[in-house]
């Protein structure tokens, strides 16, 4: 999924320390990224959805389908009005979120993610759409080797 | 300017150029952007710029509905649109997310993901 372009970035020759501190956050996003999507949310979504709560905190907004919630109260509320669902994830891709204009030392290995998702979700047992999502992982201030979902958006499309 | 004003004078700005001439998004991409583009990974302006511009088709019809979310420090933009490629009567359904950081007064893309829906 990563594709090392370093020979073409001739203007960042003098940099090649940035290239690498930025190729290194993007594989450690990718190992992040996936394991979020395929161990945490999606499955515990669609097995143990009050479990998902303890992804998000309060400063969290969660959107379905353009019905905005912020906090934890109404991400719990949204959370439980949502029929059960089956979620079959099609594409995933996923992007480190560097600061700006330098990257901090403490990002390389542990980076704020951006994830978008697209696939198909059943829920209940009759009705089937397309889907489309987009995550934003950031840290934990009171514990930053942990991330939480900061923002997500999904769009039925179907 | 208002989030709003920010996300669609932004998105027009983008595809203007897209659509128009592509070796124009070179004034867009910065050297820390990353696009990624149907699952690849593309690095930094010349990588992206490179591949956009090598893309096989010429004009782009489009039509879109964006939604964007603020950021700490930026912006965020969600394109859920269709797009028909050089004259073909049938239109691409597809996904592409911006998020855009505000720096010295200006919002710089950083981040750029591009997707067609599966059919």
């Amino acid at each position: 999924m990563y594709k090392n372009n370093n020979n073409s970035n001739g203007s960042n020759s003098a940099n090649g320390g940035v290239n690498e501190n930025l190729k290194k956050m993007v594989e450690i996003t990718i190992a992040k990224a996936t394991a979020f999507i395929k161990e945490f949310y999606y499955p515990l979504y669609d097995t143990e959805r009050l479990e998902v709560l303890n992804l998000y905190k309060d400063p969290s907004i969660s959107i379905w389908n353009g019905t905005e919630c912020q906090g934890l109260e109404k991400i719990r509320n949204l959370l439980s009005e949502i029929p059960k669902s089956s979620h079959t994830i099609e594409t995933f891709d996923c992007q480190p979120v560097q600061s700006f204009p330098n990257i901090l030392p403490e990002d390389i290995d542990n980076p704020n993610i951006l994830i978008t998702v697209t696939g198909k979700v059943l829920y209940g047992t009759v009705s089937t759409h397309n889907f489309h999502q987009t995550f934003l992982l950031v840290k934990d201030p009171s514990n930053p080797q942990s991330l939480f979902i900061s923002y997500d958006c999904i769009r039925l499309t179907s | 300017m208002e989030p709003q004003q920010v996300a669609q004078a932004f998105t027009q700005h983008f595809y203007n150029i897209f659509d128009s001439d592509r070796r124009n998004l070179e004034q867009i991409y910065r050297p820390e952007s990353v696009l990624s583009w149907e699952g690849k990974v593309y690095q930094g302006k010349d990588a992206i710029v490179k591949h956009l511009v090598n893309l096989p088709f010429k004009n782009i019809v489009r039509k879109i509905d964006m939604d964007f979310q603020p950021t700490l420090n930026g912006i965020m933009i969600f394109i859920v649109g269709t797009l028909a490629i050089d004259g073909e009567a049938k239109a691409l359904k597809y996904a592409q997310t911006f998020n855009l950081v505000l720096h010295q007064g200006q919002y710089l893309l950083l981040n750029d993901f591009f997707r067609l829906a599966l059919e």
